[in-house]
């Protein structure tokens, strides 16, 4: 594999969304790269198999944590497009045995899409006692024109804990969503935090997280974090539902509103279908703090640039 | 996807599960709960994984309930078995 197997453009968009890219790309760094529908770069370790399988249209993977690994290096996932047009689909398996561990750091960048599609349909199953935190983080360059659909089923082991952060704050959304379910059982515990910021009216952001808490003293968080600016569409569906004794849950969507046309919803549901189970839920949408854009404009930010500033900080 | 039109009862993929199960015949909360071993294995590598959930008893309990509370499935004696005028949409 050669050191830098990326494009350019993907590399400098990691390191606009905050990656580390002279780690990310070296040569004993863990990971697993797609440029468009090729796979460029895979690096394994000690319990980590990391296979891939080129598609008409995508890549079909598989990501297993053996059971007892703890790797203990972050794992670098790269889906990056610098064409136009086209699309790509990858279907992932994750499986991270009973008690393994491992950090994920995932990178999507379509820095030039004008007509785009990236689909993801991942399968996850962590065993009994595992960790798994994933942290994915977008970038879908200027002109609006990604329409992305990332789609998660995830079964969660007892004693387990999983967790995973989504973040589109930079540049253009296109249309965006997000459809994620967790299952989560025995004393096992679930934290998923979404964040994302449509800043014009070809921005839509649709994200649905769903946690059911199976097992007794399951635990689950979900937070979501979103802004609509400029006639940007941001609709945001946080569902927890308890189904067994002792399970606690919480729902807690914020949401940002600015200029004519924009539209930002928050939807919490909350069930519960068992008499000791408790979840709670809290959701706002409301505009910009006037105070604090009175402050940035008044140390010489255009409107826009002090919107910006006071979203990325809620971000 | 349209998340405001989803169907919450079968929202949940073990209920829909559960209405799979005992699609093909009736079956008593324990044949279900054998039954019901939520398992991945890889597309590719060879690896076999140890990782197998199952549902806890009390959780089944709950989904019972509801199902039967909601007219979708239906007990005779100790066993439950999916009500015929209900069918499970194929996609939830």
């Amino acid at each position: 594999m050669s050191k830098n197997p990326l494009p350019y453009e993907i590399l400098e968009s990691a390191r606009l969304v905050g990656f580390d890219v002279e780690t990310m790309i070296k040569e004993e760094t863990p990971k697993f790269f797609l440029n468009y529908n090729r796979i460029v770069g895979v690096k394994e370790v000690e319990g980590l198999i990391l296979a891939g399988r080129e598609l008409e249209n995508g890549v079909m993977a598989d990501f297993i944590v053996t059971s007892g690994k703890k790797i203990k290096t972050p794992v670098h996932l790269c889906f990056g497009v610098v064409e136009e047009e086209g699309t790509q689909e990858i279907v992932p398996r994750f499986i991270i045995d009973d008690g393994a561990q491992v950090l994920v750091l995932a990178h999507c960048s379509f820095p030039k899409a004008r007509n785009l599609t990236h689909r993801m349909q991942a399968e996850i199953i962590l065993g009994k006692n595992a960790i798994f935190l994933y942290e994915e983080r977008h970038y879908h360059g200027e002109m609006g024109g990604a329409k992305v659909f990332p789609k998660f089923r995830v079964d969660v082991g007892d004693g387990s804990f999983f967790q995973s952060i989504f973040s589109l704050t930079k540049g253009s959304v296109g249309l965006l969503s997000i459809d994620v379910e967790v299952y989560a059982h025995t004393a096992s515990r679930i934290e998923i935090v979404n964040k994302a910021y449509g800043r014009s009216s070809q921005d839509k952001v649709q994200i649905r997280d769903a946690v059911f808490l199976e097992g007794e003293n399951a635990r689950g968080l979900v937070k979501l974090r979103a802004a609509a600016s400029q006639g940007g569409d941001v609709i945001m569906m946080g569902i927890t539902e308890a189904n067994a004794p002792y399970a606690t849950g919480h729902v807690d969507c914020k949401e940002i509103v600015k200029g004519e046309g924009s539209t930002a919803r928050a939807i919490p549901i909350v069930r519960v279908g068992d008499e000791n189970a408790r979840v709670t839920h809290e959701a706002s949408v409301g505009k910009v703090n006037q105070k604090q854009l009175d402050t940035l404009m008044a140390r010489g930010l255009t409107e826009q640039e002090a919107v910006d500033m006071i979203v990325q900080g809620m971000l | 996807m349209n998340i405001e039109k989803k169907d919450w009862v079968l929202e949940n993929r073990y209920r829909k599960l559960i209405m799979e199960i005992l699609s093909k015949e009736a079956k008593t909360k324990k044949e279900i709960q054998e039954e019901f071993k939520i398992t991945l294995f890889p597309y590719i590598s060879k690896y076999k994984p140890k990782a197998t959930i199952s549902i806890s008893s009390q959780a089944l309990k709950n989904h019972l309930g509801l199902l039967l509370r909601e007219g979708m499935i239906k007990k005779e004696g100790k066993k439950y078995i999916v009500n015929e005028v209900k069918k499970i949409p194929d996609e939830c």
